[in-house]
């Protein structure tokens, strides 16, 4: 037997339990394999997307750039360019450079030049104009002399903010750096990071020098391009400006972004980030680009922050998770019933094969096709003598014939056949001479199994070895012979007892000589004795041929009987008969009371000097029709006396009649005499 | 001297017509008196010595035997019987006088023609020993072991027949007869039944204890030395107890 595990789970279910844990593991593998092609999937649209955005950005840088190119081109087309000129000119790029803070224009200013330069710009309307420098607090102060000035001499900004304008740019190394390198080079040269702190501006920003050689003049070679130098274009950009203007109108939700400067020293080398929270590197999707921006390189870093992968991620890996589970769980459910299913089916055939086999007959299941054994317990097996595979599948008349199966009558007889022909129940009882010259008797029992529409598919033989059943049977039968015999010997033993108790020749001898000793002188009583004689004489007769009399009757024949007695005897005998008229109609056998009456005169009163009386008395009590002869004779003070009772007859005859619902007391009666009471059911 | 004859029946019809008969066969016979019972007869008999009497046989109180065997005057004696097979063919044996009832003259007449030549020889002295010890023998009942016991239930004593009992048991000072009807107690002690009762049927299996063998259902024995027996419609099975199981040993 298989033993619990837990609680539902048997030991037989150990295989469904690993294929539920098979279907849950490949379910999760699944759903992460699922996840990392989705995450895959997704890095490669955001690579993809962000190139797009590196490249907005790039070009977008590339046009700011362009602007200090079109100033370029104005001081090249003219031969003065006057500050409203240049208004007008910036102007009209600055609108379609997004991300531009300012465009300034820095002349080369000699320093005999720089009275003349500042008074021309008192002039366009800034009074306070001078050349100015940073001192060593970061304050504004005039400008120290020097043989050349870069002074930003034209700006045009996004809000007016006019805070730089007579800054001596080359006052600053770095800013000096700049300008030598972009003369020098003939390109733009960009700045490293800085702050906009004259403008109140902590945002970092970086400026683009485009130098500006003079007009027709050559600046093929570094000679030609330090002499002919006219001044620099300056942009002016602030980073978040520019990025955000280059990467207006894309959905950047969940995309952070870092710019770094990769020319710049290490603590300068962030230029831009909107990054609010630094993640660690899992799950964080990267896109690094390099961006050439006028003689710098930057590097651009796209980052997406967990809400970008919660946006784009999608359930489908957990569904893929959940409909797994499911279906394991299912396919589980349904192998686990099945397996029980099957586990109950086998229980079931098992437990029926074990009751087949525990039933003391010889069972067998016989297609009605061919007539061939297709199931059978052991006792069959057992009693074909053959083994199992002999008897499976061989046909039933074959298997039977072999002895001492009960086959041994013709075929036509089994009840096999007569079951298949009358698709009814059929039995036979069949008795088999066995080799040792004793004799079994076998009940054949054959039942048909039918389909829906009656015929026949099997028929069930049931063979019973019912001889000890029989023999009990044949015992009784022969028992209820004997007691029936017994019965009728006890009617044919009371007839002749009540034949000789009339012709007891003591009886019937003295009775004859008392009416001798009367026909002389009482002819009168000798006739009446005569004729209770005769009476008592012929009805015992009578009724010694007849089993039934009724009470009537039977008191009639006493009366004539104790008349006799009380004739002979005289005064020593009286007696009574009392029997309610109600009881007179009820049957009663003949002669039953006859022995006790005589007992009663014999026993009681002849042998008793004085005499006695007799009664006789019938009443119902209880059911029961009580008879009871009473007398006041001897009784039985002395035990020898009670020893010639003729009884045994008596009580035989009531067993034979009522069995033991009849009985039979004698009892002694107060001062003497006994009484016998017989009673019997109604 | 007349004879002097006595006739004694108990039933008186009959005393009347042979005293009848006898006044007109034999009216020298004087009638001195009659009897209708046996203590009657015995005591007229020993009283008035008559030199004849006519006794009945079976008679209420002694029986006609028991009078001759017992009597002190030796009368003549005529035995009356109805009908008695053996007491017939032991008369004729020993050739006393008897009358069949119903008495006829004729064999009358001959029982007194022998009675008078008895009485003429004077030396009528009846040799009466053999005939009465074959009488006796002949009419006394053949079971010498009682088929009814006396038991009271309640006030009232029964007789229950010894074949209706299952067993009998001593308790205490008192006897029980027990049957399927139930128990009846009993006068007789268990030692008197043991001899009253056929040894055959009844056996004694512990001292207080006898036991009707046709009702035993089965021996068994419960451990070495142990027995007990089951009775049929008794549940209580009874102990043998070890003075009586000899006779199981066997089974």
């Amino acid at each position: 037997m298989e033993k619990k595990i837990k609680g539902y789970f048997t030991k037989n279910d150990m295989p469904v339990i690993m294929m539920l844990g098979a279907g849950i593991l490949l379910s999760v593998l699944t759903c992460i394999l699922v996840q990392r092609l989705e995450f895959k999937n997704l890095r490669n649209n955001f690579i993809l997307d962000n190139q797009n955005y590196s490249v907005a950005l790039e070009k977008s840088i590339e046009g700011n750039l362009s602007s200090l190119n079109a100033i370029e081109g104005l001081y090249a087309s003219s031969s003065k360019v006057t500050r409203a000129r240049f208004r007008t000119f910036v102007n009209m790029i600055m609108p379609q450079s997004n991300g531009i803070h300012a465009l300034r224009w820095i002349p080369r200013v000699a320093g005999a030049e720089r009275k003349q330069y500042e008074a021309a710009a008192i002039k366009d309307g800034y009074p306070h104009y001078r050349f100015m420098e940073l001192n060593s607090q970061k304050k504004l102060v005039t400008a120290g002399k020097r043989d050349e000035y870069f002074p930003v001499y034209f700006t045009e900004s996004i809000g007016k903010n006019e805070a730089a304008l007579g800054l001596d740019i080359s006052a600053n190394p770095n800013g000096k750096k700049s300008l030598e390198k972009a003369r020098d080079t003939g390109a733009a040269v960009a700045s490293r990071r800085i702050t906009l702190f004259l403008e109140g501006d902590n945002q970092f920003a970086f400026l683009v020098f485009q130098p500006i050689y003079r007009n027709a003049l050559p600046h093929d070679t570094l000679e030609e391009r330090r002499k002919n130098l006219m001044g620099f274009a300056l942009g002016v950009f602030r980073f978040g400006d520019m990025v955000d203007a280059a990467l207006r109108g894309i959905n950047l939700y969940g995309i952070e972004i870092d710019l770094f400067d990769e020319s710049a020293t290490p603590e300068r080398r962030m230029l831009y980030s909107n990054v609010r929270q630094r993640n660690s590197a899992s799950e964080v999707l990267t896109f690094t680009k390099t961006l050439n921006v006028a003689d710098r390189q930057w590097t651009v870093k796209f980052h997406s922050t967990p809400e970008y992968l919660s946006t784009h991620k999608t359930l489908y890996s957990w569904a893929v998770l959940a409909a797994g589970l499911i279906f394991t769980f299912f396919l589980a459910l349904y192998v686990l019933k099945m397996k029980r299913h099957a586990f109950e089916m086998e229980r079931s055939k098992d437990t029926v094969t074990a009751v087949l086999n525990s039933i003391n007959a010889a069972i067998a299941i016989v297609d009605s096709k061919d007539m061939r054994i297709s199931a059978c317990n052991k006792v069959f097996i057992g009693e074909s003598q053959a083994g199992e595979n002999d008897v499976m599948g061989r046909r039933c008349d074959d298997v039977a014939h072999r002895r001492p199966l009960p086959c041994n009558q013709l075929c036509k007889e089994c009840p096999v056949t007569l079951t298949m022909r009358t698709r009814e129940y059929a039995a036979r009882e069949s008795i088999h001479h066995c080799a040792d010259s004793s004799v079994k008797y076998i009940d054949i029992s054959a039942y048909p199994i039918k389909d829906d529409t009656g015929n026949v598919l099997h028929v069930v033989y049931i063979a019973q070895d019912i001889t000890e059943r029989k023999e009990a049977e044949n015992s009784r039968l022969k028992e209820q012979q004997v007691r029936r015999m017994s019965a009728e010997r006890q009617v044919v033993e009371t007839r002749l007892r009540m034949l000789q108790a009339q012709i007891e020749p003591h009886f019937l001898f003295n009775t004859l000589a008392n009416i001798i000793s009367l026909i002389d002188k009482e002819p009168k009583s000798a006739k009446n004795t005569l004729q209770h004689l005769t009476r008592s004489l012929r009805l015992s007769l009578e009724r010694s041929r007849e089993n039934e009399s009724t009470l009537e009757q039977e008191a009639k024949m006493l009366r004539d009987y104790l008349s006799i007695f009380k004739m002979r005897l005289g005064p020593r005998l009286d007696f009574t008969i009392e029997i309610p008229v109600e009881l007179l109609k009820l049957p009663f056998p003949p002669m039953l009371l006859q022995p006790l009456v005589e007992n009663a005169i014999k026993h009681g009163i002849e042998p008793k000097v004085e005499g006695g009386s007799v009664a006789i008395k019938a009443k119902k009590m209880d059911g029961l029709l009580r008879l009871s002869v009473s007398d006041t004779g001897l009784g039985f003070s002395d035990p020898m006396n009670a020893q010639g009772l003729g009884l045994e007859n008596v009580k035989a005859r009531l067993q034979a009649l009522y069995n033991v619902n009849a009985s039979l007391i004698l009892e002694e009666n107060i001062p003497c005499g006994a009484t016998a009471i017989i009673e019997v059911p109604l | 001297m007349s004879i002097r004859a006595l006739i004694a029946d108990d039933e008186p019809k009959l005393g009347e017509y042979l005293a009848e008969r006898l006044a007109e066969l034999w009216p020298e016979l004087e009638l001195c008196c009659t009897a209708v019972n046996g203590n009657d007869a015995l005591a007229k008999i020993n009283n008035e010595k008559p030199d004849l009497a006519f006794l009945d046989i079976k008679m209420p109180g002694v029986s006609g035997l028991e009078v001759a065997r017992r009597m002190t005057h030796a009368s003549l004696l005529v035995f009356v019987t109805a009908y008695h097979k053996y007491a017939v063919d032991a008369f004729e044996e020993e050739a006393v006088d008897y009358l069949l009832k119903p008495i006829s003259d004729e064999r009358l007449m001959r029982t007194i023609a022998r009675i008078k030549s008895r009485l003429a020889d004077n030396g009528g002295v009846q040799e009466l020993g053999s005939l009465l010890s074959k009488l006796t023998k002949a009419m006394e009942n053949k079971d010498t072991y009682v088929r009814y016991l006396r038991a009271s239930s309640g006030k009232v004593m029964r007789l229950i027949s010894v074949d209706d009992v299952l067993f009998i048991s001593a308790r205490s000072k008192y006897t029980f007869a027990v049957t399927k009807d139930g128990e009846f107690l009993m006068r007789t002690s268990l030692s008197e039944l043991v001899k009253q009762l056929d040894p055959e049927r009844f056996w004694q299996i512990h001292r207080s204890t006898i036991v009707n063998a046709s009702k035993v259902i089965s021996v068994s024995q419960t451990a070495r030395e142990m027995y007990v027996l089951t009775v049929k419609n008794y549940q209580e099975p009874l102990t043998v107890s070890r003075a009586y199981i000899h006779q199981f040993k066997h089974m």
